[in-house]
């Protein structure tokens, strides 16, 4: 069922076996796989079904560091969260983006791909995409597509589902809420804002939420199990507000909380320029319509690529290739050298744009500023900060980009001006991907990260948490498939929890 | 007869670009149009005075006084397709080049720079 705090009686305490805290992908989807489970379910959203800009401006924080945007644009505070304005791009990590990599200080995530690849293929359904194939084409006839050496370049796919009657990709509001209603042992409250996480005495679970409307009406929740499920940012904001009993904040004993935050830097590297009758041979990097999903296809540098190089993970997308105007404003080189490589001249071009890992790093934080919104909370302060390895990345598997095309015979790559440098530096208009992650990492050792490989705060034993704040490193795909797919994992070990509990009581 | 440089890796060092004379009809053996492989030579010392490391490929070359066109046009294609397979390249104003296509351009600019 669907309530609303501001009419709900709630004079007496909201009582669940589990409370989730926010209703976004994360959310939507623990409390969803948990319809007929037979426990109580209760999901505390912000937000109302539609945007509303009073709850909208609880978003608000201020930036430092490197540019970003405003905190208040970059995710959306209603049910359904930021899947009611996502590009719907879908894509696993890959393998190398869950080992350690000597190479990258803090990799590694406490479990390997292939433990995730049931849930990435059970988020497929609910993500309502295609088949479940991302390193080859699932239709029969793929384009041609150049031989990139595999040892240095690979091609896969994000997914992006478009549903009637707009052909937008999927909403978790619109597809789950009906569902959601309709369930006996779910209840979402709506305008329900959580103030506070309140500890035990000994801080080591969770006592009670303290929750508020926009108007100042109040309730407390109780429950066996919180899920903090409220994104990247909240998540970190949310402990770092909850410091009753620890003044660092809640779960913050090693100063984890909120650190690391991780983006995936977008920006355009460059040109292809390739011969004539040659661009056919780039088809397979152009998007591509299978099982009513649209297929879009991006370079990757393979994992021996990155291993050598000692570079991130990153990728390369083709824009449209066009035919080149006759009236070019610079002259083109085809093949330069009479005998050499290359085609007699350049007839097409396709920008190029990269989207990239970033290395995750401690002094790139959430932290609270001493302003408050208007629940009296402390806004959140982001400092986005990058590294050199993280432009070095871009422009190292540009190069090999350019390399692979010039080697092929296919044409040339030039490369956008700010990676002509000797030490390149990201320009000014680099931009994220609206995408907040790394600020409650995992990791099996307590000193090392907020949440347990279970997602389990370390030090508090009945709260989890949900979302792409758990992720240790970031890879370079979209993070909301991840998202799902650990979701989708937490929501079967929430079950076995009670399912253990039960047996255990009743021995 | 065309007179090469005997090592365009020195003058890139610094050394007297004028000790290489060039007879620039040698050019369009090698190059698909020598104008625009000047050019770029020219943009690559432009971008690179004063702090320029030769392309790698560069003080490899077998320039003699005597090497005729073609075993150089021979030459160049042979190491670009090389520097391919050794995933090499370097930058020319933007564009990404074998170091051998690219040392070419710079010594088709220094020679031009050294007859003119």
């Amino acid at each position: 069922m669907i309530s609303d705090l501001r009419t709900r009686d709630s004079d007496q305490p909201i009582l669940a076996d589990i409370c989730i805290i926010g209703g976004g992908a994360a959310g939507i989807t623990i409390a969803h796989e948990l319809i007929g489970s037979g426990l109580s379910v209760c999901l505390l959203e912000s937000g109302g079904v539609d945007y509303d800009p009073p709850t909208q401006t609880l978003y608000e924080g201020i930036t430092t560091g490197q540019p970003y945007f405003p905190l208040d644009a970059t995710r959306l505070r209603y049910f359904g969260g930021s899947t009611n304005h996502w590009s719907g791009w879908c894509t696993p990590l890959m393998d190398i983006d869950f080992k350690p990599r000597p190479w990258l200080k803090d990799s590694g995530w406490p479990f390997s791909a292939e433990h995730l690849h049931p849930f990435y293929e059970r988020a497929q359904h609910l993500c309502r995409l295609a088949s479940y194939a991302y390193d080859r084409a699932p239709w029969p006839e793929d384009p041609p597509l150049p031989a990139f050496d595999p040892a240095l370049i690979q091609r896969r796919f994000w997914q992006v589902s478009q549903v009637e009657p707009w052909d937008m990709p999927v909403s978790f509001s619109t597809a789950y809420r009906p569902a959601l209603e309709l369930a006996d042992n779910v209840e979402v409250i709506l305008h329900a804002n959580v103030t506070s996480i309140e500890a035990t005495e000994n801080a080591q679970a969770v006592d009670h939420l303290r929750v508020s409307t926009l108007e100042g009406k109040t309730a407390r929740v109780q429950a066996q199990y919180y899920i903090l499920a409220c994104g990247g940012i909240e998540n970190a904001r949310l402990l770092l507000l909850s410091d009753s009993v620890e003044t660092a904040g809640l779960g913050n004993r090693h100063d984890l909380v909120g650190r690391y935050f991780q983006e995936h830097p977008h920006i355009p590297v460059g040109e292809v320029f390739v011969g004539s009758l040659l661009h056919d041979r780039l088809q397979g990097l152009q998007p591509h319509e299978h099982e009513e999903v649209v297929f879009l296809a991006g370079l990757f540098p393979a994992e021996d690529f990155q291993r050598r190089a000692r570079i991130l993970n990153t990728s390369i997308m083709l824009g449209d290739i066009l035919p080149i105007q006759a009236e070019h404003p610079i002259p083109l080189p085809g093949r330069l050298l009479r005998y050499g490589p290359g085609p007699l001249s350049l007839t097409h071009s396709a920008p190029l744009f990269a989207r990239s890992e970033q290395l995750p790093d401690p002094e790139s934080r959430i932290l609270l500023s001493h302003d408050r919104d208007s629940l009296g909370l402390r806004r959140p302060h982001l400092h986005w900060k990058l590294n050199d390895i993280d432009c070095e990345t871009i422009s190292v598997f540009t190069k090999l980009v350019g390399a692979e095309i010039a080697r092929l015979g296919l044409g040339r790559v030039r490369v956008a001006d700010w990676l002509r440098e000797e030490r390149p530096s990201f320009p000014p208009d680099l931009y994220g991907g609206n995408h907040h992650m790394g600020t409650t990492r995992m990791s099996e050792d307590p000193r090392k990260g907020v949440v347990d490989a279970d997602c389990r705060v370390h030090s508090v034993h009945n709260l989890f948490i949900a979302g792409s704040s758990v992720f240790p490193t970031s890879g370079a795909g979209n993070p909301t498939f991840t998202i799902v797919a650990l979701a989708l994992r937490l929501a079967d070990h929430m079950k076995d929890l009670f399912t253990l509990d039960h047996a255990y009581y009743s021995r | 007869m065309t007179a090469f440089p005997a090592s365009v890796g020195k003058v890139l060092e610094g050394q007297d670009a004028a000790a290489f004379p060039l007879d620039t009809e040698g050019l369009s053996d090698i190059f698909l149009d020598p104008l625009q492989a000047i050019h770029l030579g020219r943009h690559y010392l432009d971008q690179h005075e004063g702090k320029a490391k030769p392309p790698l490929e560069w003080a490899a070359l077998p320039l003699g006084q005597q090497s005729p066109p073609s075993r150089l046009a021979e030459y160049f294609a042979k190491t670009s397709r090389r520097d391919l397979q050794g995933g090499k390249v370097q930058l020319v104003d933007g564009w990404v080049m074998t170091p051998t296509e690219a040392g070419a351009c710079v010594w088709a600019a220094l020679s031009v720079r050294a007859i003119s």
